[in-house]
């Protein structure tokens, strides 16, 4: 038992006092938990205190811009030293509140519609940064030192009681929901509609305290939807070649696929050039990957047994209600989607991460950041690395390790970490470069000495170009993953450097293949062989169920 | 599910190879004689050795044609005088010879850098078409690449005998970017996909009756619907442009005012509209009453 009447310096309960407070100051412009649109603005004002910690739900996809743009609507006077968490800083209004002074600091992960005004707002030196994150990396922050007094969130529905309903994208909510609500935060969701009965309960009316109803839904990025019709011969055969020399060599049984054309040609290529490959259960069953339409042709021919998302996708809600058996559900029978979760089995249960990158220097760095564009992160470096927390073995996982010839203090396995590019981007600008754009002294300097390497080169096993592909993993030395890259890098400068007895080595060794190497003719590659070769193509696969965005239809 | 690759996504000379008999193809003024635009070397522009049109002779099951294809890839197929001149004297050789002339369509009509030259162009080429016709020597327009038949090119298909459409071909006179530019968003939005093919659309087309084919996006199922054509041909009498222009008056009553192309198609006696968008060419063919 404590003594009485000891002087007690440790922290009590000081914010739960405060939180009532700040809540109290809302007084009757709430009505229970219900704030009507037109008060958003004061009621801002009065739960959000200068110098507070504020995460805005702005997600890869779905935004909570309506109390964004409420929220911009205040001024340095109303509230200032903000400091901002968040994953996406997406929307016009979410520059303006850096544009009006009242940021003191901000956390993040990616902006890429916005990659261009953040580039001009650092230049202005109005963006101060704390760091860039990867989701996973920002979520475990607002855990420890960034816990976010003020949420302002999005949902599809709340009911009377304030229960929340999050729909298809869930994404980010709940990890941004548990820390605040359970250290006396302010959680403020913006809903699309309020109904007597919710479909499911996402988020329990307990951890929410206020609501409105936007007059408008919620901003909804239909972000990975790729059209097949835009899909080139030069991706499938990129396509093929990955097929044959990592998927089928490597037996890959997990996955994550970024969402570029270059994968969802893989995707399409499954059900006619995999099937007569004979690799029908043998690869590709398990996938952390949004719902991507393109692989409807692959579900449909049975090849996947399971998909669970980081998010929804626009247009596929009766398709994934329909095949609950693949996609994770939930009672009421639509998709579920949460990106914490998504990321952490992209990091520790998964044989392969294989995206893109604009960017990949002599030593296999990858990078999406120039000095004009500052795009960030998002997730793909919690997939694309090597997690060393991993212990359960697969085939891929072993193979892949034995290649690399772990020393005695190494793990005996390696997770496939892909990047997957042609060796120029559009506008002939060269992908493969001797220096990262990301390596600026400008960036570095705005981001404390750290980089914005998206994957490092240590981590990346292969890269697979329209010339090849290179087994970075099997390479003994520094010297030569960088003779391995020039070998794939084509005609850009720093494949001109290659020197050919160098190649010819270390393709006698297997380290670089060409096309051929792995069984790939390249006059056949051709778009023909995609299993649907347009949206239109898609939406027969999927029997009718797949609904595209409106930009996509043509018929 | 692998299919042969789509007549749309092929070049003008993959098209031609694809769709007469094989090896049979003779080209004229080809690339080597480089006779192209002296327009576009005046203006600096990089100019094209066929001048953006392949020309010849070939065979299609084994019958004597004749057989233009556009080139999109060259300032959009675009008519300039030496391109329309190629047109025009094919289709004259196919009214000497009395042989069917088959046209590949992929132009947004006349070269607005040689535009007088090009619209004198287009004119000439319609004359030919009307000779031939003349002479009951079939002309067929085939409608499915791209870009689609616009402008000149879009009134110059209509003179001939048929016209064979993919769901993905379009036929207008104005684009859809030019429409917009003069009716305003609200009217007509370019960027809206679905509107700009229900209103120039293959399928469109055949309902209305200005298509006289619908098929597959694909070589062989062009070459089979124009091969029943080529015997066919009728001339063009003030008989029968007066019977079309009371078509057209018609439809202009019945259609006029109408602003959801949904409802021309339910006017033209598509009953499942959604259905009926999601079908390939010869399902809508075969699901749709048409109309005339």
């Amino acid at each position: 038992m404590r003594e009485k009447g000891i002087m007690n310096t440790a922290k009590s309960a000081l914010r739960r006092q405060n939180k009532a407070q700040r809540l109290e100051r809302v007084g009757k412009l709430a009505r229970g938990k219900f704030v009507s649109p037109n008060n958003v603005p004061q009621v801002l004002k009065r739960i959000i205190e200068s110098g507070d910690i504020l995460c805005l739900e702005g997600d890869n996809q779905k935004q909570a811009d309506f109390l964004a743009n409420q929220l911009a609507t205040l001024n340095r006077k109303d509230l200032h030293d903000i400091h901002l968490v968040m994953s996406c800083i997406t929307l016009p209004a979410h520059i303006q509140l850096f544009q009006k002074g009242m940021i003191r600091q901000v956390d993040f992960c990616y902006a890429g519609p916005q990659g261009t005004a953040v580039a001009d707002l650092v230049k202005a030196k109005k963006f101060p940064v704390g760091a860039i994150h990867t989701y996973n990396e920002l979520y475990a922050r607002y855990y420890m030192d960034l816990t976010p007094r003020v949420a302002l969130i999005a949902a599809a529905q709340a009911d009377r009681k304030g229960n929340l309903f999050l729909a298809a994208n869930t994404e980010d909510t709940p990890a941004i929901v548990e820390p605040t609500a359970f250290s006396d935060g302010i959680v403020f969701a913006q809903v699309n509609e309020i109904v007597d009965r919710l479909p499911r309960i996402d988020i329990p009316a307990d951890q929410v305290d206020l609501v409105v109803e936007a007059p408008y839904p919620m901003h909804l990025q239909a972000l990975f939807t790729r059209d097949p019709a835009a899909i080139t011969d030069v991706q499938v055969l990129m396509a093929m070649v990955a097929l044959r020399g990592i998927y089928e060599k490597y037996e890959v049984q997990s996955l994550n696929h970024g969402v570029g054309f270059n994968t969802a040609a893989i995707e399409l290529l499954l059900p006619t050039y995999g099937e007569r490959l004979g690799l029908k259960g043998k690869i590709c069953k398990y996938w952390m990957v949004n719902p991507l339409p393109t692989m409807i042709p692959a579900i449909e021919s049975g090849w996947v047994e399971s998909v669970f998302a980081v998010g929804g996708e626009v247009g596929m809600e009766r398709y994934t209600a329909a095949h609950s058996d693949v996609f994770f559900t939930g009672r009421d029978g639509s998709f579920h989607s949460n990106r914490a979760m998504g990321q952490l089995a992209g990091h520790y249960a998964i044989d392969m991460f294989i995206g893109a990158s604009l960017q990949i220097d002599i030593n296999g760095n990858s990078s999406t950041v120039s000095k004009n564009r500052i795009t960030g992160f998002g997730g793909a470096p919690n997939m694309g690395c090597q997690p060393t927390g991993r212990r359960h073995p697969s085939k891929a996982w072993l193979k892949v390790g034995a290649e690399a010839n772990p020393g005695p203090g190494a793990l005996p396995g390696r997770k496939l970490v892909v990047q997957m590019v042609e060796t120029f981007q559009s506008g002939r600008v060269p992908t493969f470069v001797e220096r990262l754009d990301a390596q600026d002294p400008s960036i570095r300097k705005a981001l404390h000495g750290v980089a914005p390497v998206m994957i490092y080169g240590d981590d990346v096993t292969h890269i697979v170009t329209e010339e090849g592909i290179a087994n970075l993993a099997a390479c003994r030395s520094i010297a030569e993953r960088q003779a391995a890259i020039r070998a794939v890098a084509g005609y850009t400068p720093v494949g001109l450097k290659r020197k050919k007895r160098e190649t010819e080595e270390l393709r006698r060794r297997g380290i670089v293949q060409l096309p051929e190497d792995v069984g790939v003719r390249p006059s056949e590659a051709s778009r023909s062989l995609l299993a649907a070769q347009d949206i239109k193509g898609l939406v027969r696969w999927s029997n009718g169920l797949y609904d595209p965005p409106p930009q996509f239809v043509d018929w | 599910m692998t299919r042969g690759p789509l007549f749309h996504e092929q070049t003008a000379r993959q098209r031609i190879a694809a769709l007469v008999d094989p090896g049979s193809f003779g080209e004229l003024l080809p690339p080597p004689e480089r006779i192209t635009s002296p327009y576009l070397a005046q203006l600096g522009i990089p100019v094209s050795f066929d001048d953006g049109v392949v020309i010849g002779r070939a065979k299609l099951g084994g019958k004597k044609i004749y057989i233009a294809a556009q080139v999109g890839q060259f300032v959009g197929g675009a008519v300039g005088e030496i391109h329309g001149a190629k047109l025009t004297g094919l289709f004259k050789a196919a009214a000497r010879d009395r042989a069917p002339c088959v046209l590949l369509i992929e132009s947004g009509g006349v070269r607005l850098h040689e535009g007088s030259a090009g619209e004198i162009a287009i004119a000439e080429t319609m004359r030919a078409i009307f000779e031939c016709r003349a002479k009951k020597v079939a002309t067929i327009a085939v409608i499915g690449s791209d870009i689609g038949a616009y402008g000149g090119m879009g009134i110059l298909s209509t003179c001939c005998d048929f016209r064979v459409m993919s769901e993905h071909g379009r036929l207008g006179i104005s684009g859809p970017i030019v429409i917009e530019k003069w009716m305003g968003k609200k009217a007509y939005d370019s960027s809206n996909r679905a509107l700009v093919w229900k209103t120039s659309g293959g399928k469109t087309k055949y309902l209305l009756g200005d298509a006289d084919a619908l098929v597959h996006d694909d070589a062989g199922a062009i070459r089979d619907a124009v091969a029943k054509l080529l015997g066919r041909s009728s001339a063009v009498t003030l008989k029968s442009v007066k019977a079309r222009q009371k078509e057209l008056e018609k439809r202009l009553k019945r259609f006029g005012a109408t602003t959801d192309p949904n409802d021309v198609w339910k006017g033209m006696g598509v009953r499942d509209v959604a259905a009926a968008s999601l079908a390939s060419g010869p399902e809508f063919a075969a699901m749709t009453r048409r109309g005339k």
